[in-house]
């Protein structure tokens, strides 16, 4: 009995203790007017400051130059949140990203596409190495700016030929000499880093970067396609496609492992292989499925990357 | 002397079974009284000075037991969630990490093998690319940098605790962590280092014992370099329904136990047991990152919730 | 006397655990623990980076009173065990002492 009343006693006197908890909270309101706050703050720095550093300059400069027109859906099990303030004069995290991975590019003869070089290209941005926390661990966020960047530049070049044509300027092409000349352009854009491209493609075949590959590819192949006058609505919409992925896929491992004098046996082969599909085209044969030729395509290329990794690098 | 145990174990007995119930009601009641009450030690009220002298009083009795303890209450699984810490935060050589709130330093000894083993695997890289030069050449290279084992990089302790941080000194020397390694006495709220100074600043099971959260947070955006690191490893909010009421049952019945058998210090764990409580949970501790001005924070949960790595940067 | 018995044995477990819990083995860290370095002294290095909490100024090293001075403000920080103690609160002041010397010495 006695015992209970010193419990009820104890329990009484805690609870009495406890007082509400003081928590600086801020409303929603309050952290949306801070965040604005910050945003002011920062513009005012830049005003204030001469406009001399790196960073100023390259901001001004940006707004013509978005080289990622393909952003990329990052599944982590975390929360990621908070999106970059656009205002002018004040970069956004996506831009400074594309900074940072445009500028290690430079890096990638000598460390490969790997965070090593895109802890050196944040270091000549005078950004510490920690920066390359914001990206992916394989290397592959490099991997697909490169990628992504090289099909911005694609569709430039197609842009500039299809005005000219327009304008009279130029002949316009045949089909097959028209994907011909648009294939090579686009491989020729990987000759600076061919020697280390086989890391990059497996870096591509990894199961979790497979989605973003196969989108890169496909728009990259889409827009070949649109610029060569392709209009069908039909299945050959998707025949066509495969088709032209499988071809750029097996030009791309050649082109790999070519040692000829300017690639010319990639050239060649490529032009075999688009014989061969406009006959195949002639003769009215289609492929059944639009998903058997890419994953032809690709099981030839795991299959050939597995063993030239082999010889490489080991993982 | 009998007397006084009994009565302290009658009142811990109390305090066990009321710790529970206590702490519902106490949740309960969030409405806040600036005019009593600053801040909380604990659950229990007190003024930002007062909280100050005791967390200070709390920690010069834990000192010497600090890992012993940790070890028990979260059954080894601290070093674990200090392995993920590091893995997140993947260290490249040179960079300088500055671990406030270190007291024993276990996180700067894990930065400093990560960083010896980064620097092994960087020196054998360039190995194999001086493949044509002569074994004289190669050993006099090797020398070269061989000596420069840590790659430029630092690590600097901060604690505000000299018993803690004369602990781990002793630890690091008997641990033979002797380079790369700096201690200093110092208030994380008024930290006495220059501005843009650090690559990464960690703080692991620190910052909820801060008086003042949010000036810890400025003080750690002053003193990162732009595209610094900032990382906390926290316990915070349990997302398990099931999991939550059991970690209750420990935290509050078995903790202060174990730290009254094994320490002979009751209190001191009651309070850290508190402290754990009372810290903001994942979502509104990054709000107030982001409040301080870091960019891309986000959160990883280690064990449903009972701890977490909130990560953000400077940009 | 249970209560007693129970703290006994706890304290006996305790004691025991200790001795077999040792510090998590590293993995061998590249230098061998020196048993010469004793003596804990102030490395002069920390001054590349070190400075006051209060102004953000550099400080300078004095070795006859083993402190790290702030001039402008007057503030000695002392360095306890070769660790550099950069809490205000725990900083002595030069400026006061030198001020209450002065009229001391003025009057004899």
């Amino acid at each position: 009995m006695g015992a209970v009343v010193l419990l009820r006693r104890a329990g009484w006197r805690l609870l009495q203790r406890c007082e509400p908890v003081l928590k600086h909270q801020l409303t929603p309101t309050q952290r949306t007017f801070c965040k604005s706050a910050v945003v002011w703050r920062v513009l005012d720095e830049n005003k204030q400051q001469p406009p001399s550093s790196p960073k100023q300059d390259s901001e001004t400069h940006q707004p013509g130059e978005q080289s990622d027109s393909e952003p990329r859906q990052h599944s982590h099990s975390s929360y990621t949140g908070q999106g970059g303030y656009e205002s002018e004069g004040y970069e956004s995290e996506e831009q400074l990203q594309q900074r940072i991975l445009t500028a290690s590019l430079e890096f990638v003869r000598e460390y490969g596409w790997t965070p090593e070089a895109i802890a050196e290209g944040a270091k000549s941005l005078d950004l510490s190495a920690a920066a390359t926390g914001m990206f992916e661990n394989d290397g592959s966020d490099l991997v697909f700016h490169f990628v992504s960047q090289c099909n911005t530049q694609l569709n430039k070049l197609l842009e500039e030929e299809h005005k000219l044509v327009q304008l009279g300027q130029a002949e316009k092409k045949k089909t097959d000499q028209f994907l011909r000349d648009a294939i090579e352009a686009r491989l020729k854009m990987l000759i600076p880093y061919i020697d280390k491209w086989p890391q990059a493609m497996s870096i591509m075949l990894f199961p979790q970067n497979i989605p973003a590959a196969l989108n890169l590819l496909t728009s990259m192949v889409d827009d070949m396609w649109h610029y060569a006058g392709d209009q069908s609505t039909d299945i050959n919409w998707y025949t066509r496609r495969a088709m032209l992925a499988g071809i750029y896929n097996t030009t791309e491992l050649v082109m790999v492992q070519d040692s000829s004098s300017d690639y010319k046996d990639t050239w060649h082969f490529l032009e075999n292989r688009i014989d061969n599909a406009m006959k195949m085209g002639h003769a009215a044969k289609q492929v059944k499925s639009t998903g058997d030729a890419l994953v032809q395509g690709l099981m030839g290329a795991t299959i050939t990357l597995k063993n030239m990794t082999g010889l490489n690098q080991r993982r | 002397m009998a007397v006084v145990a009994n009565r302290r174990c009658v009142v811990g007995l109390c305090r066990r079974l009321c710790g529970i119930t206590a702490m519902r009601w106490f949740t309960r009641f969030q409405h806040t009284d600036r005019q009593r009450v600053e801040t909380h030690f604990g659950f229990e009220p007190v003024s930002e000075a007062e909280k100050k002298e005791k967390v200070q009083q709390v920690f010069d009795n834990v000192a010497l037991k600090y890992d012993i303890m940790n070890d028990f209450m979260t059954l080894g699984i601290h070093r674990l969630w200090k392995d993920s810490l590091l893995r997140l935060m993947k260290p490249y050589p040179g960079t300088r990490l500055l671990d406030v709130a270190g007291g024993t330093g276990d996180i700067a000894f894990l930065f400093l093998d990560y960083i010896y083993s980064q620097r092994e695997i960087q020196m054998r890289r360039e190995l194999k690319s001086w493949q044509n030069l002569s074994w004289l050449e190669i050993s006099k290279s090797y020398q070269e940098t061989g000596q420069d084992l840590l790659g430029g990089s630092h690590a600097v302790i901060c604690d505000i605790n000299q018993k803690m941080m004369a602990f781990g000194e002793k630890k690091a020397r008997q641990l033979g962590y002797t380079k790369g390694l700096s201690w200093v006495v110092g208030n994380a709220e008024e930290l006495p280092f220059f501005d843009d100074n650090f690559d990464i600043y960690t703080v692991g099971f620190g910052i909820r014992n801060m008086t003042n959260i949010k000036q810890a947070l400025q003080e750690a955006y002053r003193v990162l370099k732009p595209g610094g690191r900032f990382l906390c490893l926290e316990f915070s909010q349990v997302n398990n329904p099931l999991i939550s009421r059991i970690y209750d049952l420990y935290s509050f019945q078995v903790i202060p136990v174990l730290g009254e058998v094994i320490v002979g210090d009751w209190k001191s764990y009651q309070y850290l047991v508190e402290s754990i409580r009372l810290f903001p949970a994942q979502e509104e501790f990054k709000a107030m990152i982001e409040d301080a001005g870091f960019m891309k924070v986000n959160y990883h949960n280690l064990a449903s919730g009972i701890a977490a790595i909130h990560s953000g940067f400077k940009l | 006397m249970l209560g007693l018995a129970a703290c006994r044995t706890g304290r006996r477990a305790s004691a025991v655990t200790r001795r077999l819990l040792h510090p998590a083995p590293h993995r061998a860290a590249p230098n061998p623990p020196d048993p010469t370095s004793n003596k804990k002294c102030f490395n002069p290095e920390l001054l590349s980076f070190l400075v006051c909490p209060l102004s953000h100024k550099p400080l300078r090293y004095e070795e006859s009173t083993n402190e790290l001075i702030n001039e402008e403000l007057g503030i000695a920080y002392p360095i306890i065990d070769g660790m550099p103690n950069m809490i205000p609160q725990d900083a002595r002041m030069i400026q006061k002492e030198k001020k209450q010397e002065e009229p001391e010495q003025s009057q004899h």
